[in-house]
């Protein structure tokens, strides 16, 4: 009986810890992909600045008819909610919008550090938003605090076409600079896979007055990569780029995904170069 | 009276139940759970609606059209530094040629120095053709073309590759 006891007692240990959680190996996939490319434009393009005031935009859509993108003003409000100031220049309809069950424009937002506000337009809305595919140029407008239009540039972009031209993959607001990420017109973006091997890419980096200040490129393609994030870092005038590529080495069981790290400096030039895995 | 039968699957399970009992207990014990976040019910007190609000376009809408909001309170009047309109500095002059020189046609950005309304011109180049610089790459590689590694080609430093580790939890290190 005590044997029995003992046993059905080792028997409920067996049980308990072959149905708890146990540590397996696993593979470390560094997150640096962007899965949703260019989408910022959906984000809320309300930001307030170190004044405290708050800048956003109201996009206007046709009701009648097929509907469409009308463009855009910026409103200017007190931390109180006073409207204190208008931009003096809307944004035209030229820049493109989406207005059906969601309705986007395909501008970001921004408010610098010194209380100017930048708008960036991609035109195109991109591979998720639709509304005209692919993204073939960018262009930059930027207000003072008041509201007054202190500076524009663009569009811009490179030859279209599939065989020799370029799409932006993506583009985003980092602090007060507009990081833009070119590639290949005819490689897949946005598709929620990771695609190795595409490329080559260019980066460039715009400052909040839409002067270029940083440019990297072109870079790639290299088997079994794929471009990740790009950080920035140095100075605001010319700051340098790291670009964070992921990669598939290995192979059995030392297959696994490596983290590449690449510094260039503004003018494109690589500063340093450094791989980390792959783990498992 | 309990039959001795069902007396015996009595004690059984019951030390089948302690067993499991102990496991867990001891797996409680050295195991690490999140910190459970306090969460807060409170709702937001409701703000008072403005009175303004903006005129949509219409139809026929034209660009320079613009929405018009009764501003409760004056925007402070802008400053000039250097001349300039408020917000524009010397440095968004200052651009970098070398990197202008590197994609010809690319222009600078137009900077509003003499405080002029920019609108017009903004417009004029906005609603027009974008300008179409020349592709920096050439034609790509096709994807099953074997490409060189990043450390045959680039890159002035070595590109170190390290062995995998037998962690499962990633460590990352450097040489």
């Amino acid at each position: 009986m005590i044997k029995k006891l003992v046993s059905t007692t080792l028997l409920g240990v067996v049980v308990m810890i072959g149905f708890s959680s146990q540590k397996a190996h696993a593979l470390a996939l560094p997150a640096i992909l962007n899965f949703l490319p260019t989408v910022e434009v959906a984000l809320p393009k309300s930001e307030a600045g170190p004044d405290g005031n708050n800048r956003f935009l109201w996009d206007y859509f046709s009701t009648s008819g097929p509907g469409g993108y009308l463009g855009s003003a910026l409103w200017i409000l007190d931390p109180a909610g006073n409207v204190i100031g208008t931009g003096d220049t809307m944004v035209p309809a030229t820049v493109g919008g989406i207005a059906g069950a969601i309705a986007i424009s395909f501008t970001q937002l921004h408010v610098n550090a010194d209380n100017t506000t930048t708008l960036a337009f991609q035109f195109g809305g991109g591979p998720l938003l639709g509304g005209g595919g692919q993204i073939s140029a960018f262009g930059t407008w930027t207000y003072n605090a008041q509201g007054k239009l202190i500076a524009f540039s663009g569009p811009t972009g490179f030859s279209t076409g599939l065989n020799k031209g370029l799409q932006i993959a993506d583009m985003k607001f980092q602090g007060d600079h507009l990081v833009v990420t070119f590639q290949p017109a005819n490689q897949p973006i946005g598709t929620g896979t990771i695609t190795l091997g595409q490329g080559p890419y260019t980066v460039w980096v715009i400052d909040h007055f839409g002067n270029v200040v940083s440019t990297v490129g072109p870079q790639g393609p290299y088997t079994g990569y794929v471009l990740g994030s790009v950080t920035l870092s140095g100075s605001d005038s010319a700051p340098n780029q790291l670009w964070h590529w992921l990669s598939v080495t290995g192979t059995g069981a030392k297959q696994g995904f490596a983290l590449s790290v690449q510094e260039f400096n503004s003018s494109g030039a690589a500063l340093s170069g450094v791989v980390y895995g792959p783990f498992n | 009276m309990i039959p001795a039968s069902f007396r015996t699957v009595l004690s059984l399970a019951a030390a089948f139940l302690v067993g499991v009992l102990v496991t867990w207990g001891l797996f409680e014990r050295f195991s690490t759970k999140p910190a459970e976040a306090s969460v807060s019910l409170t709702s937001p007190a409701p703000q008072v609606v403005a009175s303004t609000s903006p005129t949509p376009p219409d139809e026929s809408f034209v660009a320079e059209v613009k929405p018009s909001p009764t501003p409760s309170a004056s925007a402070s009047p802008e400053s000039e530094v250097n001349d300039f309109p408020s917000g524009v500095t010397q440095s968004a002059l200052n651009y970098n040629k070398e990197l202008y020189k590197k994609y010809p046609g690319l222009q600078p950005p137009v900077i509003n120095i003499d405080g002029r309304d920019l609108g017009q011109e903004a417009l004029q180049r906005m609603q027009g053709p974008p300008t179409l610089l020349t592709n920096p790459g050439g034609v790509p590689l096709a994807p099953a073309t074997p490409a060189p590694s990043p450390a045959q080609r680039s890159l002035a430093l070595p590109f170190p590759f390290l062995n995998g580790s037998a962690s499962a939890t990633p460590t990352p290190s450097n040489q």
